[in-house]
């Protein structure tokens, strides 16, 4: 018989990935069909600055952290749009600062502190009520903008220059697409981590890609994929007495290695 | 008659690489032009300038008389297919139905929808063909295919002017004979600036030929009654501009005796 109070962690920990799913299937799908994908992991990284200063401060992790990976994503999305040639080489630079800050900070903190692993590889177990209560306003916020600026965000995917042509505001879409995934990609941090997330973001929408008909499609296999991985990495995790987050990315990349051997994959890039 | 395109003094480089110089350039109202010229000539640049894309470094373009980005909605456009992910999730109609997006408050965003875009998007399929396959992926069809249906978004607004670059690249012959044919009839509607390798392109219904390599030079048809034009492919290689107008019994003066082709 389970004991009752690991059972509501578990159902605590259900509500999280489930919420997380909804994040991480419209923020993928969106990264992965604009070619954000490194941008995206580069922000992930450099929010762990975010989690070093608000222990430093003493302030409430997830807003703070937010706020920092806010930050992050503008400079690095300004400066990649800038550099344009070495777009790479500056993302890279801001990803190590960010986690190196982070670091640094935490080693000046007061006290014992917080045990960064658990945002670095997640602790969908010690998910509160409060966090999904975060994580829900940010499945909201992503669902609202995704529908509203749907239309731009598919043609701007599709094609750059004729979406410009047609006076698509593709430059403002950019940086709220950046804006979106830094707020998404914090909120969802405690439950896959910020090293992890990124696999998370991006393994669903590569398994379906060349296998549906519409963007929106994509979206919703890509929620209902990540849910799938959520929910049997968090099973084997528990019986196998294993890291919940890195067993939910290791579930999610094994089926994506066998998806590539199943017939319909991606078409060959040129 | 009134001028959709004016370019005045044009001057594009791409960082210290000068791509285009003192591009001066008028296009008529209902006229069928075709831009050809070298690769890397600034064929494309040129359209990327009349679309708004590109802004001069120095020098004035004006489209229907205002600056190309306000009237975006106004143009229709058909680029180079290179750019375009080999496994986007869109269907042929999806595909088409982007061409409806425009600026303008919310209406870029989504959040105005057209009234029946699919309508639209039917009719505009129906203009290239290929409505039997509006509702497959975009990329099961060939590189021909694929091409129509990117001339179906470019028409399916209704555009006054279409900005065509290589609409006949991956095109077979008797594709490129059914293009020529819409081109032509599309001209009662709309003005057309198209770019074009195929020479083939040249013998029907164009209006005037303009060659680019660095600056433009437009040769009128209607002052060459008889011209038959023709490209001398050792003049390309050499990043010269490679038609020569070869006139039939008429004294013509040019630069040299075999026409009026310049450097």
């Amino acid at each position: 018989m389970p004991d009752p109070a690991c059972l509501g962690l578990m159902a605590n920990a259900l509500l999280a990935m489930v919420l997380t799913s909804l994040v991480c299937g419209v923020i993928g799908s969106l990264i992965v069909v604009n070619r954000q994908v490194f941008l995206s992991g580069g922000i992930a990284h450099a929010s762990f600055g975010g989690v070093g200063l608000a222990v430093c401060l003493g302030l409430p992790v997830l807003p703070v952290t937010a706020l920092f990976a806010l930050c992050a994503a503008l400079s690095m999305s300004w400066l990649s749009q800038r550099a344009r040639m070495f777009e790479d080489a500056v993302i890279g630079v801001i990803w190590a600062l960010g986690m190196a800050l982070g670091v640094l900070l935490l080693n000046l903190a007061p006290g014992y502190g917080v045990d960064p692993m658990s945002y670095l590889f997640g602790s969908v177990l010690a998910v509160s009520g409060t966090d999904n209560l975060l994580m829900a306003g940010a499945a909201l916020a992503d669902a609202v903008l995704c529908a509203a600026f749907y239309k731009g965000f598919e043609a701007m995917s599709f094609e750059e220059d004729f979406a410009r042509a047609r006076g698509v505001p593709v430059v403002g879409l950019y940086y709220l697409l950046m804006c979106m995934v830094a707020v998404s990609i914090v909120m969802v941090m405690r439950v896959v981590g910020l090293i992890l997330v990124i696999a998370l973001l991006t393994i669903p929408p590569l398994m379906v890609m060349g296998r549906v008909k519409k963007l929106s499609s994509m979206i919703l296999w890509s929620i209902g994929l990540c849910l799938f991985f959520g929910v049997l990495g968090l099973v084997v995790s528990y019986v196998l007495d294993l890291t919940a987050g890195a067993t939910i990315i290791a579930v999610a990349g094994l089926f994506f290695v066998l998806s590539l051997v199943l017939p319909g994959r991606m078409r060959r890039e040129r | 008659m009134e001028p959709v395109v004016e370019m005045n003094g044009v001057c594009f480089s791409y960082d210290q690489t000068p791509a285009l110089e003192g591009v001066d350039l008028t296009i008529l109202k209902g006229q069928l032009i075709a831009v050809l010229g070298p690769n890397g000539g600034g064929k494309s640049t040129l359209l990327k300038l009349i679309l708004g894309l590109l802004t001069p470094d120095r020098g004035l373009v004006r489209v229907f008389g205002r600056p190309p980005l306000e009237v975006s909605a106004r143009m229709g456009y058909l680029p180079q297919q290179k750019d375009i992910s080999k496994s986007f999730p869109a269907t042929v109609l999806d595909v088409v139905a982007m061409g409806l997006v425009r600026r303008g408050r919310l209406g870029a965003w989504g959040l105005r929808r057209d009234r029946a875009p699919s309508a639209k998007a039917s009719r505009a399929l129906g203009m290239v063909g290929m409505i039997e396959q509006a509702k497959r992926w975009f990329f099961e069809l060939s590189g021909g295919q694929r091409q129509r249906v990117l001339l179906a978004r470019a028409l399916v607004a209704d555009p006054d002017l279409l900005v065509l670059d290589e609409p006949t690249a991956n095109v077979d012959a008797p594709a490129r004979e059914d293009l020529f044919g819409l081109l032509e009839r599309l001209k009662e509607r709309m003005t057309i600036v198209m770019v074009s390798h195929d020479v083939s392109a040249l013998t029907r219904g164009i209006d005037s030929l303009v060659c680019v390599n660095r600056t433009a030079h437009c040769h009128d048809r209607a002052q060459l009654p008889e011209a038959i034009f023709e490209v001398d492919y050792e003049r390309l290689d050499l990043g010269q501009c490679p038609v020569r107008l070869v006139s039939h019994g008429r004294d013509r003066s040019g630069p040299d005796e075999t026409g009026g082709g310049h450097a």
